[in-house]
């Protein structure tokens, strides 16, 4: 699976942003090392507001998981 | 249901106020269901008021606190409480993070990133002295995360379910140091429904009336409940890529036949909407 890969800095204009009237941005950190920030597919193809276009362009890379904690 | 308000119904003349309010909200974020929906949404709302086909005697309507059946196609439409539907975290809209694939079947989680909010707080929005119940209708069989759920801290204590996580799957009651562990074979929504039926753990704790637990040590975890993942202490943690089309989170589960009649209306309303 690819996901969009971002700076420190790209992730905090992300963060809290709507990308649909519904849905907000939500960067997590992969299971690399060291990890990534990262946002998925979904975020960048169904973003429809023009300020953040520019998601279009982030590198991508295949989804490491990182290790889910135990509940 | 009453003879005279069948009749009204069967003519067409009437709908249930709150179903309209609800169809209403649906068309307002985007999306005017068809008259066949109308009626399934109708027929929603009269069984869960003990006033339908498929319920006829039990009215749980005051006892649901949110009613979701993820449906209309949309982050929008499908993050609507229907039986409070307005856009306000007060009235608990869904509101959605990350990564998910929303349509009219229901919404679907990517398993990395992909949470709900559903602005809901046990420890202040439920019931203390009530044995109350969260219901999750997946609708894919995948191995990973956790379906609903939030806890204070990180030996169980709160409330979660999840269809298959690490191999077993899982309910937990709304309240203290008690969970249920399911069969270890995973098999699809409805049979995960049966089974937990079966063996008299249908997604909560039976037969327990909750007493006053202080937040952070209580059942009622002082946490938002999420959706497709678990609020993990304060943090969405193991994201979940389960579908699912319907949940309810209820304050009192009451006794061991309102699960059952609560799937019966859940399979009802999912059919009638043709999904």
């Amino acid at each position: 699976m690819i996901v969009y890969v971002l700076t420190e800095a790209e992730k905090d204009l992300l963060v809290g942003q709507f990308f649909t009237p519904n849905d907000k941005f939500n960067p997590v950190l992969d299971g690399d090392t060291p990890p990534d920030w990262i946002i998925s597919e979904q975020e960048v193809e169904q973003n429809q507001y023009e300020e953040f276009n520019w998601v279009k362009n982030l590198p991508t890379k295949n989804w490491i998981p990182p290790t889910p904690p135990n509940p | 249901m009453s003879n005279r308000y069948a009749t009204i119904l069967a003519l067409g003349s009437s709908i249930d106020p709150d179903a309209q309010a609800y169809i209403t909200a649906l068309t307002t974020q985007g999306y005017t269901p068809t008259a066949g929906e109308k009626n399934g949404i109708n027929g929603l709302f009269l069984n869960l008021k003990g006033a339908g086909s498929v319920n006829s005697t039990d009215n749980m309507y005051a006892d649901l606190k949110i009613v979701r059946p993820y449906f209309g196609g949309s982050a929008s439409t499908n993050g609507l409480n229907a039986i409070a539907p307005t856009t306000s975290p007060a009235n608990f809209y869904g509101t959605f993070f990350g990564g998910w694939v929303h349509t009219n079947a229901g919404s679907d989680p990517n398993g990395i990133n992909g949470y709900m909010s559903n602005n809901f707080i046990p420890s202040v929005n439920m019931s203390s002295n009530t044995n109350g119940g969260i219901f999750c209708n997946v609708i894919q069989n995948t191995d990973v995360g956790m379906d609903i759920g939030c806890q204070t801290f990180t030996n169980f204590t709160g409330l979660l379910i999840a269809s298959n996580f690490f191999g077993t799957r899982y309910s937990r009651a709304l309240t203290t140091n008690q969970f249920s562990v399911a069969p270890s074979s995973p098999t699809n929504a409805a049979a995960f429904w049966g089974s937990l039926q079966i063996l008299g753990q249908p997604y909560f704790q039976q037969n327990t009336i909750l007493t006053p637990f202080s937040a952070g040590t209580s059942g009622r975890p002082d946490r938002d409940l999420l959706s497709g993942a678990i609020n993990s202490n304060g943090s969405p943690a193991n994201y979940t890529n389960r579908a699912r089309n319907f949940e309810v989170v209820l304050n009192d589960v009451r006794d061991t036949n309102r699960p059952l009649i609560l799937k019966q209306i859940v399979d009802a309303f999912n059919t009638a909407v043709g999904r």
